[in-house]
């Protein structure tokens, strides 16, 4: 096969199909990695402000 | 005043509780007298405008109300109600899945609300529908009269049918619950997990059916919008909707209905909100990812460069990869806050996708450009103002937001 250009050569190869494919999966791969990094805050909890509203909010309505 | 939460659980003389359950325990004056707010006139002003453009519809057709013609037979109330209405209304068979197919229990506290969001949203794009088709009593005819099994029509009708019906079986152990009925919810509390099997199957078939609709028309629709993966991104793009509907959902009933919250559940809701944003977000990137490969296996970049190309990138990086960003931050903050804004974020994409695909990039070329009438848009409003009075009504009735105080303790599936 010959291919006049570089363009020719990717659309008949369909070669930038492929790579687009490996990227996205790489890609993905990365981005669940620093999805499930451990959090910034250490504790897994709401902060004292918004504990704060919450009671607040509840008071409230009593 | 409203009761609290522990209030409630403390269960009060029942002199009439058809009546009580109706009046919210209040007299019919108080009641009415109570119904006076800012909200409800607003939405009696949305409703009396509407009331008569529906007949005006029903009437005099849809020329008389819409700016709809042969060249744009689809428009607002396809794109927007029945398109995006789909789409986020699958909170229920998500979050059905995370519970009962993975196992993911908390996420027990948002599958009632979740349920109820997503079997009123089909209602409503059933009624939305009927606006477009006209004739409503002719529904069931592709059913039962005259079979058209070659058209995907007839496979997203009978999955709506049926996954409406499903979705009604779900919420039966809740209804059942409200009006005291424990033998026959002992007996709808069994079908939940074949019901949920059954409403996870039909979901992904006609959520991905909505996208093949379109594959009849290459021609029409714009390269970069037009693909053969359009079911599966739809399929993706419901999934996104249905987790960021949910917790947008969770977060208004927070403030809206809080004294029908219980207060000990406010941290679970914290944690279950992280979680359902990490899910948004990681699904919202997959969805990036495969936008990306349909461009790529279609060979269509050139168009990207384009007024529809910078659309199709407000679309793609402005509404997918922007909230998916934005709810990566967050859950690695662990700011709420933020992942409801991401959620809404999402939201918007997800609507911006179903009106680009139906209406912006649907007959690009043609010279005759569709926008939508105000009375389109004003029934559409119409239509979902009615959905959150139902929602409202029903969660101010039924135990949807927190256990029934009489069935704590009683299996739930």
């Amino acid at each position: 096969m010959e291919f006049n250009t570089l363009q020719d050569f990717l659309l008949t190869t369909e070669i930038y199909s492929y790579l687009t494919a490996i990227a996205s999966v790489i890609a993905f791969g990365l981005f669940w990695r620093v999805l499930n990094k451990k959090p910034n805050r250490k504790k897994n909890k709401p902060s004292d402000r918004e504990i704060k509203t919450e009671i607040n909010i509840h008071r409230s309505y009593q | 005043m409203a009761v609290t939460y522990e209030k409630r659980l403390v269960k009060p003389p029942q002199t009439n509780k058809w009546m009580d359950l109706l009046f919210l325990g209040q007299s019919p004056d108080k009641y009415f007298r109570n119904l006076i707010t800012p909200f409800n006139i607003i939405a009696a002003i949305i409703m009396a405008v509407g009331i008569p453009l529906t007949y005006l519809r029903f009437t005099e057709g849809m020329g008389a109300v819409s700016n709809l013609t042969n060249t744009n037979p689809w428009g607002f109330w396809i794109g927007f109600d029945v398109l995006a209405g789909v789409a986020l209304a699958a909170g229920g068979f998500t979050i059905g899945a995370a519970v009962f197919i993975f196992g993911l229990k908390k996420y027990h506290l948002v599958l009632r609300p979740a349920i109820l969001t997503g079997m009123l949203g089909y209602m409503f794009v059933v009624v939305g529908l009927g606006f477009d088709l006209g004739r409503p009593w002719r529904l069931p005819y592709p059913m039962f009269v005259s079979h058209g099994v070659t058209s995907v029509m007839f496979e997203v009708g009978w999955c709506v049918a049926l996954y409406l019906t499903v979705q009604m079986l779900e919420f039966l152990p809740t209804a059942f619950e409200s009006l005291y009925l424990r033998k026959l919810r002992h007996w709808a509390v069994k079908l939940t997990i074949g019901v949920t099997i059954l409403g996870i199957t039909l979901s992904t078939l006609h959520q991905s059916a909505l996208g093949s609709l379109f594959l009849i028309a290459p021609t029409k629709i714009h390269p970069l919008w037009y693909t053969p993966y359009l079911p599966i991104y739809f399929f993706i793009s419901a999934i996104v909707a249905g987790l960021t509907m949910v917790i947008f959902e969770s977060s208004l009933s927070h403030r809206f209905f809080h004294s029908r919250i219980n207060p000990a559940s406010n941290a679970d809701l914290h944690d279950i909100t992280i979680g359902l944003g990490k899910a948004a977000s990681a699904v919202l990137f997959a969805y990036f990812c495969v936008k990306w490969l349909g461009v790529a296996h279609h060979h269509v970049f050139g168009y990207l460069n384009s007024p529809m190309g910078y659309w199709f990138l407000v679309e793609v990086v402005g509404f997918v990869l922007g909230p998916c960003l934005l709810l990566l931050w967050a859950v690695r903050n662990e700011n709420v806050r933020w992942i409801r804004l991401g959620a809404v974020w999402g939201i918007l994409g997800v609507v911006l996708n179903r009106i680009n695909v139906s209406m912006v990039a649907m007959n690009w070329q043609a010279d005759e450009i569709y926008i939508p009438s105000w009375m389109e848009v004003w029934i559409s409003m119409m239509v979902i103002t009615t959905g959150i009075l139902v929602f409202r009504f029903i969660v101010n009735r039924a135990p949807v937001l927190a256990p029934h105080p009489d069935f704590i303790g009683e299996p739930e599936y």
